[in-house]
């Protein structure tokens, strides 16, 4: 059985029929969302993550079906905040092979409404970026990319509570 | 691989249950474990309509709505406030956070999983289950059972008791090896002991445990774990398994204040 | 040797972004899966159940009838002429063991029958329509029993091997081989301090986040488009024409961005089947394996057990090593006899010895065929070595640093069981003292007890690897002029991640006195770029590295030709600064090397472009020392690597950024290996840990904290003092963390992973024999 489903993709209303059997991440790659992976198709390694409704999920294990009405967001709708995180990771040549990067970053950028004060600790950097597998950086590199990207945010913020002042 | 031939997202419970009646039909919790292995699913019934998405703190209980995510668990301050962040700590070493914003509280105590972090911490306390046709059952007794066409709609947890949720795993968001939660309350204390590897089992602990000294807590600590069966498997044997549950157990009796032993 | 690097590093040893970072971060559609073409065939493969079978029949007349299914193969309708899937340099050591599909099955996984159909639903359900009758044969599960078995791997007569390897498939032999030096026993005889034991080391999987992937297509011209995750591309050309029995001109293979690799991709996993399949239909197809297929049928670390025997003397010298190993081939030999030998090769040069002795056996067994995984033997071999001199230190009640820095191979040290080379380039005895000073080792070692009853330790161990395959390995760089002075360097290895296509152009770009944007990179084609062994045994940087030197060098000859011409001065009056080339005497009289480049198209002769190969006769070592700190819950037996750290010499370090987080990423895996990682086995011979719910591997809470400096030495044959360092980091942490566990608790594990079960179970059997 199909079942037209009615979304908005990165930013624009789409209506597709989907077999009421079909996940999310193969359904968007088929779309042209290439950056979305897949790594495990067993919901372990983070590599397929993807937003609904802005929040971080797993699109392999995601019926599509159940995007009805939602937004979704893929690495293809934030080229700009990829490109700044991305330079963040290559700095520290934290990227690597790149496979699982547009999950991270997807993750990465998430963990801005996760902790709105921008300051978020190692610990819980470690944590919550903890469901994005990464077989070649031995992650250290991710660490410091995240910590230098939230410092510069928290420097943006404070300069721009400066201006206003 | 998964087929689905139907596809539902009834608007009411009643509908729900009509068709959990028809053969080969499931609910779709978070579909986190969907993909493994081979499943046909003639009639899936998707509950995401129906409002289920909640955490009600009231004066004596938590309600918490069956397609509330584990995540939320993980988040919501009273609840972790009350217990004591267990459910962070229950629920926060499943896999990462985009898993957590799938699987859903329905699915993990419907599915009753031997592996669960959930229902070994919802079995320590004092939880109901509500069914759709049935009513409110206890955890207890709905862990003991098998599959029901029902639809799980909510759980309710009393606030009547401390818990303290301990468990080790061969790396940090794998399954456990062994999970254990203690609580005490004022029918006294009791724990229980899950990922043996099999589905989580309550056992009570001695009405005398408020009290006691070290040695007396090991004693109890002791028995409690070899009052269940433990099986073999990958993430290790049972005399591992009933070796790390004793210490678990042990440590929780502790952590919830028996006074004598230093946590 | 005079180092033919000339000019001083401007980008080389700098931090520089990997020249492909935007595409990647981005998630531009830059790999094999993102770029194959809508209408390609899927292809799945139907695979054995049984650990060793034969096939009595096979029907698939029911799952051709299935729509949209074009074409099911079977064992008869392929090549019968074997060979082997390891990506190695003609003859290889590998023997001729594999078809496309064979009426003998070697392991669960191994292939029965190619479904080609133009829907993955259509595929998966032929699949399970095709009809086989199995003749369920008696299996070799374990390897300690495979030799001389009367159950045979390969039995059949047209196996071969090109190489003497010392194997022999009539006695389930892979390879096997002995090499002395000194009179070994006759030391080990005589030694105050003995130690005698045997390590085993497991299977693990290289788990890169993009699994085995290959799509085919005919061209223009009729011939095969391979495009394909692979490391090896022009080893691919030579064994996909063999399996297919087609002429290698018939062949082209590229390799778009690879999403890891570490030696898994070294192996021609996934191409022979979309190959066979284009090949016979004339349609594009396409294979991606899942998860559960790059898990049970891949190209995994070989398991070995390794005896190793250590003497020293009551001075504390150590007077010999043994080493004998035995490596689990599988149900193919591929790497078997050459990973074998890094065991011994690059275990036991460490240490300077009277004699030596390294003997090994290769076996085939009914598992998955082993592969070439980061490390290539030398990381088991290193495990039991360092394992051994540890406990050879305890026995004689000596320091594991003192020992170390007194029996180590320093610079200019001879070293007999490799190959006989010197170590020109040796900063291991820094590489020791920097590492344990930053784990803290004098406040720490060997054990401390916290507050909270649990225990920390530390350990450390010494490796080394190699720098290429000495002889053999060619490296081959093209530089070609633009317009403007800007170039294009087409290479034929192949960057998987690691950043080569930035190091060398980083390289380039120093030697050609220009900026990284003026260097475009290329790679890799077997139809455009010039022949490279491909990106393999830590060779790119060292190898393909100095044919990058010599080619700028030879094509800056070239440009200073054309300007001559074109001034009328003798080219030895003439030099070259990256945008000009003036004379020497006289620096106002200059022509550019815009006016160059037009001038070299137009009416010109010889193009302004150069093409330089090198291979190496040695294979200097990288050195590293690596410090581990563990914390241990002595009740539960939880273990942690709380810190990790380690000092690398790698030469003179190209690109620190890239080299940090090869070094990082090489520690984690090496801890997951430890201390984690395993592929584990049933009874009946099925992979259990199938997916990466059951095959666990660290996550970024898993340990402390890795912390990487480097003690750079400068190596006289590498470009500007470069060795390797792909391979080198993975090698410290399981001998460094087995250490540490045992100067926490006083229990040495020889076997790995250390999990905390095995922990635990032995702390209580400790304290039972109490």
């Amino acid at each position: 059985m199909n079942k037209t489903v009615t979304f908005t993709l990165n930013g624009k209303t789409v209506s597709r029929e989907f077999p009421c059997d079909q996940f999310l991440l193969e359904a968007l790659r088929e779309m042209g969302c290439k950056s979305v992976k897949r790594g495990c198709e067993t919901s372990a390694c983070g590599l397929c993550t993807v937003w609904v409704d802005e929040t971080p999920v797993l699109s392999c294990t995601t019926l599509a079906v159940r995007v009805d009405g939602k937004r979704v967001t893929t690495l293809e709708g934030l080229q700009d905040e990829a490109r700044v995180i991305g330079g963040y990771l290559a700095d520290e040549g934290g990227e690597q092979c790149g496979f699982c990067s547009p999950g991270l970053i997807m993750n990465i950028l998430s963990m801005e409404k996760a902790f709105p004060q921008l300051n978020p600790s190692e610990a819980e950097i470690r944590h919550y970026l903890e469901g994005n597998l990464c077989r070649c950086s031995g992650y250290e590199s991710h660490i410091r990319a995240v910590t230098n990207y939230f410092a510069a945010k928290r420097a943006e913020r404070d300069a721009g509570k400066e201006e206003t002042k | 691989m998964l087929h689905i031939n139907h596809y539902y997202l009834p608007d009411s419970l009643e509908q729900a249950w009509q068709l959990r009646q028809k053969r080969g039909s499931a609910v779709l919790g978070g579909t986190g474990w969907l993909r493994l292995g081979e499943h046909t699913i003639q009639h899936a019934i998707d509950l995401s309509a129906l409002n289920l998405n909640y955490i009600q703190e009231k004066d004596d209980c938590f309600l918490i709505g069956a397609m509330t995510t584990l995540r939320q668990l993980e988040l919501c301050q009273p609840l972790n406030q009350v217990f004591d962040g267990a459910f962070a700590e229950a629920v926060g070493h499943i896999v990462g956070v985009q898993f957590r914003n799938c699987a859903t509280v329905g699915g993990s105590v419907y599915g009753r999983f031997g592996f669960s972090d959930v229902l070994t911490l919802l079995l320590a306390l004092d939880t109901e289950v509500h069914l759709y046709k049935e009513g409110w059952i206890s955890i207890e007794r709905f862990a003991a059972r098998s599959n029901e066409a029902d639809i799980l709609t909510e759980i309710r947890i009393r606030k009547n008791r401390q818990v303290a949720y301990l468990s080790e795993r061969l790396n940090a968001n794998d399954f456990p090896a062994c999970a254990v939660a203690v609580s005490k309350g004022t029918d006294g204390w009791r724990c229980t002991i899950g990922a043996r590897p099999c589905r989580a089992k309550l056992v009570r602990l001695p009405e005398d445990t408020e009290g006691c000294d070290d040695f007396a807590i090991r004693k109890i600590a002791r028995k409690a774990a070899a009052a269940v069966s433990y099986g073999g498997g990958m993430r290790g044997g049972p005399a591992y398994r009933q070796a790390v549950a004793e210490v678990l157990i042990r440590r929780g009796i502790q952590a919830l204040g028996a006074k004598g032993g230093q946590a | 040797m005079s180092n033919p690097t000339a000019k001083p590093a401007k980008l080389v040893g700098g931090r520089i972004r990997k020249k492909d970072w935007e595409a990647l971060t981005t998630g531009q559609p830059v790999y094999t899966d993102d770029i194959a073409p809508e209408n390609c065939l899927t292809i799945r493969l139907l695979r054995s159940p049984h650990a060793h079978a034969r096939i009595r029949s096979i029907n698939t007349a029911i799952a051709k009838k299935v729509p949209g299914v074009e074409a099911i193969y079977t064992w008869e309708d392929v090549p019968q002429r074997r060979f082997t899937l390891a990506g190695q340099t003609y003859p290889e050591p590998s023997a001729y063991d594999r078809l496309i599909l064979d009426r003998e099955l070697r392991h669960v996984g191994d292939p029965v029958a190619i479904i080609a159909a133009e829907t993955e639903e259509a595929a998966m359900k032929a699949v399970k329509l095709v009809k086989v009758d199995y003749e369920v044969l008696p299996a070799v599960l374990d390897f300690h029993t495979a030799k001389d078995n009367p159950v045979l791997v390969h039995p059949e007569e047209d196996w071969k091997a090109l190489c003497e390897v010392g194997a022999d498939n009539k006695r389930n032999l892979v390879a096997s081989d002995c090499v002395e030096d000194g009179n070994p026993e006759a030391v080990y005889a005589e030694c105050a301090y003995k130690v005698d034991e045997t390590y085993h080391t497991k299977a693990n999987q290289q788990a890169m986040m993009e699994t085995f992937r290959t799509w085919c297509q005919k061209d223009v011209y009729g011939r095969l488009e391979v495009i394909s995750s692979t490391q090896i591309v022009f080893h691919l050309r030579r064994i996909l024409a063999g399996a297919l029995d087609i002429p290698k001109s018939k062949i082209r293979v590229l390799k778009p961005r690879i999403g890891g690799g570490f030696g898994a991709k070294q192996t021609s996993v996934a191409e022979i089947y979309p190959a066979f399949v284009t090949w016979k239909t004339g349609k594009p197809s396409k294979l991606v394996f899942t998860r559960y297929e790059s898990q049970i049928a891949s190209s995994p670390r070989h398991e070995m057990e390794i005896r190793v025997r250590a003497g020293a003397d009551e001075n504390g010298k150590l007077k010999v090593l043994m080493v004998d190993t035995l490596s689990n081939s599988g149900g193919y030999a591929e790497h078997g006899p050459t990973t074998v030998g890094l065991s011994g090769h690059k275990s036991i040069p460490l240490y300077q010895t009277e004699a030596f002795r390294f003997a090994y056996d290769v076996v085939y067994t009914n598992r998955m065929s082993s592969g070439a995984y980061r490390g290539y033997g030398a990381t088991q071999g290193i495990f039991a070595v360092e394992s051994a001199i540890d406990e050879l230190v305890k026995k004689m009640g000596a320091d594991p640093v003192e020992f170390r820095l007194k029996n180590m191979t320093h610079e200019g040290d001879k070293m007999p069981a490799y190959y006989g080379e010197m170590s020109l380039s040796n900063k291991l005895d820094a590489c020791l003292e920097k590492a344990t000073d930053m784990i803290g080792w004098k406040d720490k070692y060997p054990r401390r007890v916290l507050e909270n009853g649990h225990i920390r330790g530390v350990g450390l161990a010494l490796d080394m690897q190699g720098s290429g395959i000495s002889g053999v390995d060619v490296g081959s760089v093209t530089i070609r002029v633009m317009d403007d002075g800007h170039y294009n360097m087409l290479l034929g290895c192949a960057d998987m991640g690691t950043g080569c296509d930035t190091i060398l152009a980083q390289m380039a770009a120093d030697m050609l006195d220009c900026p990284m944007e003026n260097i475009a990179v290329f790679s890799a084609d077997t139809d455009l770029s010039p022949y490279d062994s491909g990106s393999y045994a830590s060779s790119t940087t060292y190898i393909t590295g100095m044919a990058c030197v010599k080619c700028c060098k030879e094509l800056i000859g070239k440009i200073i030709a054309v300007a001559s011409g074109m001034m009328g001065v003798p080219a030895e009056e003439l030099e070259f600064d990256g945008e000009k080339v003036y004379v020497t005497e006289n620096p106002d009289r200059s022509v550019s090397m815009k006016d160059i480049s037009y001038q070299a198209q137009c009416g010109n002769n010889s193009p302004l472009e150069a093409t330089a190969s090198h291979f190496s006769p040695t294979s200097p070592p990288p050195w590293m020392c690596g410090a581990a700190e563990v914390d241990i819950d002595p009740e539960t037996g939880a273990v942690k690597v709380v810190e990790f750290d380690a000092a690398v010499d790698c030469g003179t370090v190209v690109n620190e950024n890239l080299a940090r987080v090869q070094a990082e990423g090489g520690i984690l895996q090496g801890i997951g290996m430890a201390t984690i990682e395993d592929v584990i086995y049933d009874d009946k011979g099925r992979v259990v840990t199938n997916s990466f719910m059951q095959y666990r591997m660290p996550t970024k809470e898993d340990f402390g904290k890795i912390r990487v400096e480097f003690c750079p030495s400068y190596e006289p044959t590498g470009p500007f003092g470069a060795k390797s360092i792909g391979e080198v980091v993975i090698n410290t942490p399981s001998p460094a963390i087995a250490n540490a566990i045992e100067n926490a608790i006083g229990i040495r594990f020889r076997e790995l992973p250390i999990t905390p079960e095995k922990i635990l179970m032995a702390l209580r059997e400790k304290e039972n024999a109490r």
